[in-house]
């Protein structure tokens, strides 16, 4: 890792966290622990086995092979018996941030409220209270058809350095970077389908952890499948929903050729307020199937709306939910 | 080809404004959306019943379909039943003949003056303000207004409309009426005129283009109608036979009264004879009365039935029919065929040559016309003699002389129709040279007969004298000995005579009777004498072309000729009758009601108007326009 001159830090910075402060709130919260975590390293999350932290969990007979210094010999003493004092052991946790890059992220939403750099700064914003919180946490951008930007796990409050210079790098780069079609040689699929970028399950993280996902869901097809091997490889998995404003409300009058960004297939329609009415109702079924989809399988589900700068969107997600919170 | 209504191309700016919209329309314009997963309930839903969507989403297809059929619904030209509309032009005919004149309904008006009430009526109650156009019969058809539409000028036109007792020409009326009508577009054509009316069924049943409306008035019916057929009168030394005919309806059990006024030379009635007599069975009753005083006219009146339509024909005047001997200066060189007819006709013949002398002023008093047999261009040389020619009807016989002799030619001979030439025919006569005239000669005269391609005999009037002339003479012709001769030489001696009595005579109103007039006279003028009329005003005698002209209303006049000093020189009495020729034409009503019936339903087409509904249409086709606008402004 380079050092980095400060004027560069400073730009970085800007880039990737623009709203004034939102570094000092974001100070003051700090992830929700959750559920007790299986980790690779000591950490300060409470893990799932048993180790060597201060905290008591049980008492259990001594077997030979046991480390002797870890017999309670004042119950030896009373009881005769040796038995073994077990404590939890407290392990860091991984997270993975997820964002979606396909088209239909980087291409909606002009200037701050592209939904894509919305959903970046989103995650880098929870990447950075993940580094504060001393777990790993790695940023990964997929579009339709393949992961195509990587930040390996990172460790420890110095590392949001890195991930900061790096995301600044991205979106320095634009999404066009990230899309697959942009060199116009890969054709799209006719059908896009969630599971496209992580099938043969090697970009998907490997150890228990929490993975976040930043998308706007809009996926034929292949969620459901996304989102089963993601919990089968004992991941926790927090879903941000991002629409941008123009696709909740949509303002439109007249006669449009509707065109799919990423299929580029063509709809004609002839808008009419009685039209407009009855996608603003699709698109509250869309989210509240979601929804349902995913509280069915335990994973929360939370709504940004990309319209709204970061700061107000990230309280009303810190309000809705429980794995932020205030310190 | 013809453009019925070029108006209608107007409807044609409203391809631009369709146009206009075409060009100003929105195409779909593509956006860009992030997914068509949002839309797919929407467009699922658009796409499930996708033909009647895309039409619904047509609006403006739908609108301009409706614009089209409204366009084809108004080439159609529809028409509904409706009353022609008020401001219509009202051709209006009124027969003013002598039958509308002088019959009367029940309360005693004449069929005239109901029409004329009838006419205003309408004026007051239906009339819209439209133009109207008045028109009445007569020898020619009058238009008394011309798209009139100011009410109380046509309702004094009407008020003054004086009845026509000649011989009209009805349907002359009928025809420029109808053209009047055709010549714009909604017409109504109202006729009123009675069953009399003397018009063909061809007619009638004539294409007719504008809705017509008979206003029918019934004719008398004959059978009840007591009318005199003729009242004669002759005159033996003192006493005075009169006979008048009566026609009245067959098997009446009913007495007749008849009264004969006498009248005197003034109009003043004198005496009054009354007779009765039982109605014969036949339907003609005659009254022979050997018992009237001399007088000067008379006028035989039998008392009408109660229910009688026609008062009018049951009252005749007479004249006393004189038997006059008259006395006629031959000048010839002798002329026996002439001489014996003469004698034949009564006539008095004093003989000169054509040497002699003028005769005295005694001689000359008593004569009534000149004869010059061969000698005219002589006598026509002297003052005197000319002087004494130009004074009397004058009869001239010519003497061609070799180089006077016109060239025959093989043609067939013409008589032209004439007083002198009733009776007369030129069948298998042979007239061996007939005199040239030139044209200057020939001008001012009718040709009563060709002969061989050449006149041969002319009349006409001469110094306001009846003049007839034979281009050949009579010796050189087997005219003499035909039977027509005697004939011929009557109706010549009647031609010349004519009018030179105390007595006109009878003729017809408005004709142009043969009049000989006194030589001094430089005016002349008709007044009435019957009815005690005799303060009445004057009528004017003389037309435009100098002719007299008998008065335009039945009665008896006195003709009174003035010399330049404005005096009396000579009055002589008329009897002016109606035409009855129209008493006697066939009843129309039959076919009027034929056409009334068959063409009930056209007539109501025709009064139909059409201009209402193109507006309506293109009123529809504005608001059409309108909603194909505001579709189009709002996007849907």
């Amino acid at each position: 890792m380079k050092e980095l001159s400060s004027s560069n830090m400073f730009d970085a910075l800007q880039r990737v966290f623009p709203h004034e402060d939102w570094l000092a709130k974001l100070d003051a919260m700090a992830m929700q622990g959750g559920a007790r975590t299986k980790g690779m390293l000591a950490g300060k999350r409470r893990s799932s086995s048993l180790g060597s932290s201060l905290e008591f969990a049980d008492y259990r007979p001594y077997i030979a092979g046991d480390d002797i210094r870890r017999i309670d010999w004042n119950l030896y003493g009373r009881t005769n018996k040796a038995y073994i004092r077990q404590y939890w052991d407290e392990q860091e946790r991984s997270f993975h941030l997820y964002v979606d890059s396909s088209l239909s992220m980087t291409r909606i939403g002009e200037g701050e409220h592209n939904k894509w750099l919305t959903a970046l700064r989103a995650a880098a914003s929870v990447g950075y209270l993940v580094l504060q919180s001393d777990d790993r946490m790695s940023i990964s951008l997929f579009n339709e058809v393949e992961i195509c930007n990587q930040l390996p796990l990172l460790h420890g409050k110095h590392a949001k350095f890195a991930m900061i210079n790096k995301l600044s790098e991205w979106i320095n780069n634009g999404p066009a970077a990230v899309n697959a079609n942009t060199d116009g040689t890969a054709s799209l699929p006719t059908i896009s389908d969630a599971s496209v970028p992580f099938a043969g399950g090697s970009q998907l993280p490997r150890r228990a952890g929490v993975t976040w996902i930043f998308s706007d869901g809009l996926y034929d097809q292949g969620i459901e499948k996304l989102l089963s091997s993601l919990q089968a490889r004992q991941q926790q998995v927090v879903f941000v929903h991002m629409l941008h404003g123009d696709e909740l409300e949509p303002r439109l009058e007249g006669e449009w050729q509707l065109i799919d960004i990423e299929t580029s297939r063509a709809k004609e329609v002839a808008m009419s307020p009685a039209i407009v009415e009855k996608y603003k109702r699709s698109v509250n079924d869309f989210r509240e199937r979601l929804r349902q989809l995913y509280e069915k399988r335990g994973i929360a589900f939370y709504s940004m709306n990309c319209s709204e700068t970061l700061p107000v969107s990230f309280m009303k997600l810190l309000a809705s939910g429980s794995h932020i919170h205030y310190r | 080809m013809h453009w019925l209504s070029l108006t209608s191309a107007w409807f044609g700016l409203a391809t631009l404004l369709i146009l206009a919209m075409y060009i100003l329309k929105k195409r779909y314009e593509p956006k860009h959306i992030s997914s068509h997963l949002l839309w797919r309930q929407v467009l699922q839903e658009q796409e499930a019943n996708r033909p009647w969507q895309r039409l619904k989403q047509q609006l403006l297809l739908w609108l301009q379909l409706i614009i089209a059929i409204l366009i084809v619904i108004a080439l159609m030209e529809p028409a509904v039943d409706k009353q022609l509309a008020e401001d219509a032009h009202a051709v209006i005919l009124l027969d003013r003949s002598a039958s509308m004149a002088t019959s009367v309904d029940d309360q005693g008006n004449s069929y005239l003056d109901n029409a004329k009430q009838e006419i205003i009526d309408w004026l007051e109650k239906e009339w819209g303000g439209g133009a109207v156009t008045l028109i009445v019969n007569g020898e020619y058809p009058q238009i008394l207004a011309n798209h009139s539409n100011q009410k109380q000028e046509l309702e004094r036109i009407i008020t003054s409309i004086e009845p026509y007792y000649g011989a009209s020409d009805d349907e002359t009326a009928l025809s420029l009426a109808r053209a009047l009508a055709t010549s714009s577009e909604q017409s109504t054509i109202h006729y009123y005129i009675d069953e009399r009316y003397m018009v063909g069924a061809d007619a009638i049943h004539a294409e007719a283009a504008n809705a017509e409306v008979w206003h029918l008035h019934a004719a008398p019916a004959t059978a009840d109608d007591e009318r005199i057929r003729s009242f004669t009168l002759s005159q033996e030394e003192r006493a005075v036979h009169g006979f008048v005919t009566v026609l009245h309806a067959a098997q009446l059990d009913r007495e007749l009264e008849l009264t004969v006024t006498a009248y005197n030379e003034h109009g003043k009635a004198l005496s009054e004879n009354a007779y009765k007599q039982s109605a014969d069975a036949s339907g003609i009753t005659t009254f022979a009365m050997y018992d009237l005083p001399q007088e000067h006219f008379y006028a035989a009146h039998v008392i009408p039935s109660e229910h009688d339509p026609n008062p009018y024909n049951n009252k005749q005047y007479g004249l006393i029919a004189e038997d006059q001997v008259y006395q006629a200066l031959l000048i010839t060189e002798g002329n026996l065929f002439l001489e014996k007819a003469l004698q034949l006709m009564n006539v008095g013949v004093t003989k000169l040559t054509k040497a002699s002398d003028v005769p005295s002023a005694e001689l000359l008093s008593t004569i009534h016309f000149i004869i010059a047999d061969g000698s005219y261009e002589l006598l026509a040389e002297q003052n005197d003699w000319k002087n004494v020619l130009d004074r009397f009807p004058l009869w001239i016989l010519d003497h061609p002389s070799t180089n006077q002799q016109a060239e025959l030619v093989n043609a067939a001979p013409v008589v032209n129709e004439h007083e002198v030439t009733q009776y007369f025919t030129m069948d298998d006569i042979f007239i061996s040279s007939v005199r040239k005239l030139a044209v200057t000669e020939l001008a001012p005269y009718d040709v009563l007969v060709q002969y061989g391609g050449v006149p041969a005999m002319i009349a006409g009037l001469k110094q306001q004298q009846p003049f007839l002339r034979y281009m050949f003479a009579l010796q050189d012709s087997d005219l003499p000995l035909r039977a027509v001769f005697p004939v011929l030489v009557m109706n010549s001696v009647d031609y010349l005579v004519s009018g030179s009595t105390k007595q006109l005579g009878y003729m017809l109103v408005n004709a142009t009777p043969t009049l000989s007039m006194s030589a001094d006279t430089s005016s002349s003028y008709w007044q009435r004498l019957d009815e005690g009329r005799r303060d009445s005003k004057r009528v004017e005698a003389t037309s435009s072309n100098g002719s007299v002209v008998a008065p335009a209303v039945p009665g008896v006049y006195t003709f009174i000729e003035q010399n330049e000093q404005g005096q009396s020189i000579q009055e002589r009495t008329a009897v002016v009758t109606a035409d009855v020729t129209e008493f006697a034409a066939p009843s129309i009503a039959d076919t009027i009601n034929s056409i009334q019936i068959t063409d009930g339903n056209d007539s109501q087409q025709n009064s139909t108007g059409l201009s209402t509904l193109t507006a309506w249409l293109a009123a529809c086709l504005l608001l059409m326009l309108l909603m194909e606008w505001e579709v189009y402004r709002r996007g849907i």
